[in-house]
């Protein structure tokens, strides 16, 4: 009896539950969406003076440049649906409710995430975000988490809230922006865009709120550099980390205490997993191997934190440039479970096709 | 399966109106996106690119719509389009390849992905996907729909729009490329 063809194992494809769905709800959306019009070939302008020529060009980009037209998108419960916005990206968490009016991102209900530079609004509240931000808005509330860049509010609302993650001090003067020091905005659906997966994810946090004022204080930025995924020499499985070495994971139990350090009695849990997320990030710099744990009581303690998804990126990014491998695949199977809509699943799954 | 057995023409009409197109590509949805999705799949693309492959499947249906007077065999329309549109995904998939080999170094290629026995049927599903990715598109076409959908020579010819003489012998190309690359990609037979 002879063996069956390997391809037979693609015989029996599942079709992922929701999968009909989530196209369904992407191809509706990109239909909605107003496209781009094409440039005509400038036959006439060919024949043109150079000062005719300019002109048409400026028409051009005059018609290119103008603005969508409005147009509602309602996102069922569970759904996502990602637009294009300004000059960025927009992902709509469903169940949400939001509009695109000449450009700006007007939501009436859910939470956003966003990339790259947009005009958002919420019922009472206009800002202004360039970088990584979710916004979410829950009844008259609006409230803007800043991964990476910066978000500027045009009017100070108790309404309006915008917390800072990106670690940079906020800049003088300007108590609701602060300025991107980490990371240009990233269009994590490029492909070709070799941005480490951690880019974008906070080194540390400061909270600069419009109002009200949060429970955590704003730090001077960590010392820790942005980390990258540098491919290690070690990283063949012939030929594995020495066990002598940094190889081996430290036991849980070596974690230490600034990885998850106690916190007072009714302290926010917002402010204690900062607080971890903050002494993991510092502990990376200082002894990468045993950040690793740090990382790890972090994830334990707050599996379903607000930084979970960065911590887990940053995890899958320390594992890589110490080469761990096999670790840091689990590690990026784990978090493609877990966030199988997260803006870096493309750059965490290419990083489990890289042979 | 066969093209005669398909189901009637979704539409035997000119070509409709939005509203009409609209209606039309909703009724090919709901009937073969998981077929659509499967042949996605079985094209070598992967799980993470999957629904975007099948989201331009179905953007490109709904803009062929509107200059297509009449879809006879929408099952065999629909394969025809699965298959190029993966076929240019693999594309980009290569340039990718190649901007990453830059970027990364030579290191990071030829590296085996350590066995996961939680994830044996994904792995199983993918090893056999990226070695259709490294197929010629020709080839990888004709031994997805003859050996994985399943279809005789003839069905596959239509798809194709190629002599069915030309899809044996692709056929037979297609098997021997697929085992010499699983060979020399996993060292044992195929």
């Amino acid at each position: 009896m002879t063996a069956p063809p390997p391809w037979d194992a693609l015989k029996d494809v599942d079709v992922p539950v929701g999968a009909r769905g989530r196209v369904r709800q992407r191809v509706v959306a990109a239909l909605a969406a107003p496209r781009p019009r094409r440039r005509r070939a400038p036959v006439l302008v060919a024949g043109l003076a150079l000062a005719g020529a300019a002109a048409a060009a400026v028409v051009v980009v005059a018609r290119d440049g103008a603005p969508p037209p409005a147009r509602p998108v309602a996102v069922a419960d569970g759904q996502r649906v990602a637009l294009a916005v300004g000059q960025g990206h927009a992902s709509v968490v469903g169940p949400a409710e939001v509009r695109v009016v000449d450009g700006a991102l007007r939501i009436r209900q859910g939470t956003v995430e966003t990339l790259g530079a947009m005009a958002i609004a919420g019922p009472q509240c206009e800002a202004h975000v360039d970088g990584s931000a979710q916004v979410s808005v829950r009844g008259d509330a609006t409230q803007v988490r800043v991964f990476a860049g910066f978000a500027r509010v045009a009017h100070v609302d108790p309404l309006c809230e915008v917390i800072d993650l990106t670690g940079a001090p906020p800049a003088p003067g300007a108590p609701p922006a602060a300025p991107a020091s980490t990371t240009a905005p990233i269009d994590a659906r490029d492909p070709i865009d070799p941005t480490p997966i951690d880019a974008g994810v906070p080194d540390a946090e400061t909270i600069v709120a419009a109002a009200p004022p949060r429970a955590v204080a704003p730090r001077p930025r960590s010392a820790a550099p942005p980390p990258a995924i540098a491919p290690s020499p070690s990283l063949d499985v012939d030929d594995p980390p020495a066990a002598d070495g940094p190889a081996a994971d430290p036991p849980a139990a070596a974690a230490p205490a600034a990885a998850a350090p106690a916190t007072a009695p009714g302290t926010d849990p917002l402010t204690a997993e900062v607080a971890a997320y903050r002494a993991a990030v510092a502990r990376e710099a200082a002894d990468p191997v045993t950040a690793i744990a740090a990382w790890r009581a972090v994830l334990d303690r707050w599996p379903d934190g607000a930084l979970a998804e960065a911590a887990e990126l940053r995890l899958i990014a320390l594992l890589g440039r110490l080469g761990r491998r096999a670790p840091q695949e689990a590690a990026a199977r784990a978090f493609l479970a877990r966030h199988p809509r997260s803006a870096r699943a493309a750059d965490v799954a290419r990083l489990l096709e890289a042979p | 399966m066969s093209l005669a057995s398909a189901e009637p023409a979704v539409r035997p009409a000119s070509p409709p109106v939005a509203g009409e197109r609209d209606a039309v590509w909703a009724a090919l949805y709901d009937r073969h996106f998981d077929d659509v999705y499967r042949l996605v799949r079985r094209a070598g693309v992967s799980v993470a690119d999957a629904e975007d492959v099948a989201q331009k499947v179905f953007l490109r249906v709904h803009a062929l719509l509107a200059h297509t007077p009449e879809v006879t065999h929408p099952l065999a329309w629909l394969r025809a389009i699965t298959v190029r549109v993966a076929s240019e995904h693999h594309r980009f998939w290569r340039l990718r390849r190649v901007k990453q080999w830059v970027v990364e170094g030579v290191a990071t290629l030829g590296r085996a992905v350590p066995p996961d026995e939680q994830y044996a049927t994904h792995q199983a599903q993918d090893q056999v996907a990226e070695v259709l990715r490294r197929m010629s598109p020709k080839l990888r076409e004709v031994l997805v729909l003859a050996e994985l959908e399943e279809l005789a020579p003839a069905e596959v010819a239509t798809i194709l729009g190629v002599p069915v003489n030309t899809v044996r012998s692709r056929r037979h190309l297609a098997r021997a490329q697929f085992g010499a690359l699983w060979q020399r990609r996993h060292g044992g037979a195929p």
